[in-house]
């Protein structure tokens, strides 16, 4: 298990690496002038144009500035924006938080919702029940994240006054209630593939051959289904989890932009348009890094559930 | 023949819905099965065998069939039961084992945890009390070292030790009856035997019946005091073994055990049963082997099966002399074919 764990490990930090130079490649392939982005379009001298060229390491190789840049990100410094004049560190520090929150409480409440959904078409297979909740989820996934948002904005926020409309708050809890419709609506869009997914194994499951013989040997039905099935049912749900969770944390640039929360997506796309190569490459390896961090869990998790994983 | 019978079927029928429209897979299955006996359920794939061990546990999904008829175990007709009245049978008064051990095992709990959970679930005993009893029934079946092997995942054990597994949970409490569906078919020749023998060895102990179905005579040879054989859905003789191999009554049978390959004859050509079993989507009233079968008449077009049920004493009292009393033969022809 120790040599599994490690192993995985290693494998996330070379995965990183090679992102990492990707990233540095695509966001220098882009036709754009950095110079501009720091002087806001400005004119000026060339004497300021190539001190800045020198301040940003811009008049040497690429695969030195490659060097300088990934050197510094180990130690924590992504640098400073080009536009903002801030430490790249600071601006996803004052963000991350938000998005963080919004993602982890929407995949909460999307597991929560959809694994029971999942379960109970499966169980009961064809039935009014299953039919009803597939049609329901899957108008879920069809509507987009920002229209849901504003539906929902407008039913529980501004017609009910339940929540609040827009912004975050200044406590955790407090906070809670203020992500609590934005997360619902990434939520929504999460809720039809991980039901159909849990649907469809369990449905596989529950024809095996185990899920026979523990039928056979007196166990209960519900013992059947959740101890037998639902464990073997598992591994595949978390791998789509999984994945939509990591896509999540760019999908929430949506709903931050409808309930005006200000997360990390909104600088990204910001940071994109004005050539901002600092903000870019360190949100982007960020994202990178978080990808590769759930995936180890991710990974870690299937050798806790299946032994032939953790045996191997 | 036993005294009085641990389980009896009466006039079963099953009907699976499917795509293609009612499928009659029983079609009027009467079985008596002895205390203690080891009987044999012979007959070609889709003839019903399964469908019939499947039926004594009620294990179809019941949107998709309707039984009728009675299935009597130790007086009781299991069919009535409650759903919660059955799964205190399931395990405990009945048992059953597959054809292929390891899909029949949870890959994510080890073998000792699957063994114990029939036990905490019908003994209603603490995990201590369980652990022991599973340890000691692992040794009985001979998986050793025991304590090791409770450890272990379904997927670390061989094909033969993973159906000694499924041996174990059976027995776990004492059934009256275990069901061996195909026990052996998924596993080699070499290891066959010795799952045979430990079904046969532990019926013995324990005076569990055990209903073995099969396709292979040679098993039924081997093991099965009494043998029943099935067609097309109905059972359509029933013996002892002995008696089944030295006076098979029905054609069918007859042809089967003809089938049967034999080392150092020096023939070159096996035996084979021309044309294939008719599909079940009408019921038939009259024989279902007669399209195969070479002494088939006008009688058994029209003749309901059930009729020509025939107990030896009538046959004997005609012409045939050395058929034991419990042979039934459901063939008409049965008496002019010797």
């Amino acid at each position: 298990m120790f040599r599994y764990v490690l192993k995985r490990i290693v494998q996330m930090i070379l995965i990183v690496l090679a992102a990492s130079v990707l990233i540095f490649v695509m966001v220098r392939v882009t036709p754009s002038d950095p110079i501009a982005s720091m002087t806001k379009g400005k004119r000026i001298s060339q004497e300021t144009r190539e001190a800045l060229v020198r301040q940003y390491h811009l008049d040497k190789s690429q695969p030195e500035q490659y060097l300088i840049w990934i050197k510094n990100a180990i130690r924590g410094d992504l640098g400073d924006s080009f536009e903002k004049k801030q430490p790249v560190t600071t601006l996803i520090a004052d963000r991350l938080p938000t998005t963080l929150q919004i993602v982890l409480m929407s995949s909460i409440l999307a597991l929560l919702l959809s694994i029971p959904i999942g379960v109970l078409c499966a169980v009961h297979m064809n039935s009014a029940v299953d039919r009803i909740l597939s049609s329901v989820t899957l108008i879920l996934v069809a509507s987009p994240v920002f229209l849901t948002g504003i539906v929902l904005s407008l039913i529980f926020a501004m017609k009910l006054r339940w929540f609040p409309s827009f912004g975050t708050g200044k406590t955790f809890v407090e906070n809670l209630r203020y992500l609590f419709l934005p997360s619902l609506a990434l939520a929504f869009s999460m809720v039809a593939l991980i039901a159909r997914i849990t649907r469809s194994n369990m449905i596989e499951q529950l024809h095996s051959g185990y899920a026979q013989a523990a039928v056979a040997k007196g166990m209960p039905r519900r013992t059947v289904i959740w101890k037998h099935c639902f464990k073997n049912a598992l591994i595949p749900v978390i791998t789509v989890a999984s994945i939509q969770i990591g896509t999540m944390v760019v999908g929430a640039v949506l709903v931050e932009n409808v309930f005006a929360l200000g997360g990390i997506g909104d600088v990204l796309i910001s940071s994109i348009k004005s050539s901002d190569y600092p903000v870019v490459q360190g949100i982007t390896l960020l994202l990178v890094v978080l990808f590769a961090l759930i995936n180890l869990i991710v990974d870690i998790v299937y050798a806790w559930i299946d032994p032939r994983i953790r045996l191997e | 023949m036993a005294e009085h019978s641990l389980l009896s079927i009466k006039d079963l029928r099953v009907d699976l819905m499917s795509i293609r429209g009612i499928v009659y897979a029983l079609d009027g299955v009467n079985l008596e099965l002895g205390e203690g006996l080891i009987h044999g359920l012979v007959g070609e794939s889709g003839c019903g065998k399964s469908m019939t061990a499947r039926s004594i546990l009620r294990l179809h999904d019941g949107k998709r069939s309707r039984m009728s008829g009675e299935i009597l175990f130790e007086g009781k007709n299991l069919l009535s039961l409650s759903e919660r009245e059955m799964q205190d049978v399931r395990g405990k008064q009945i048992s059953m084992i597959f054809q292929d051990p390891m899909n029949s095992l949870n890959p994510l709990y080890t073998i000792g945890e699957q063994i114990s959970e029939t036990v905490r679930r019908h003994e209603k005993c603490g995990k201590t009390a369980a652990k022991a009893r599973t340890l000691q029934l692992l040794g009985k079946v001979g998986i050793n070292p025991p304590d090791r092997r409770y450890r272990q995942y379904p997927f670390e054990l061989s094909g033969g030790l993973q159906q000694r597994v499924m041996i174990a949970m059976a027995s776990a409490c004492r059934p009256k009856l275990l069901i061996a569906d195909e026990p052996t078919t998924a596993l080699d020749v070499t290891i066959q035997a010795h799952v045979l023998e430990l079904i046969h060895s532990l019926s013995g102990e324990m005076g569990m019946s055990v209903l073995l179905i099969t396709h292979n005579f040679g098993i039924v040879a081997e093991v099965c005091d009494r043998v029943s054989v099935m067609y097309a859905g109905r059972i359509v003789e029933t013996a002892d073994t002995r008696d089944i191999f030295r006076h098979p009554a029905h054609p069918y049978t007859k042809a089967l055990i003809e089938s049967i390959p034999k080392a150092g004859t020096g023939e070159e050509y096996l035996p084979t049963i021309p044309g294939t079993p008719p599909e079940l989507f009408e019921r038939d009233p009259g024989c279902p082997y007669r399209d195969r079968c070479p002494r088939a008449g006008e009688a058994c077009k029209v003749r309901p099966m059930d009729e020509r049920i025939v107990t030896a004493k009538e046959l004997a009292t005609e012409q045939l002399q050395g058929i034991e009393a419990g042979h039934t033969v459901a063939c008409w022809q049965a008496a002019q074919a010797r």
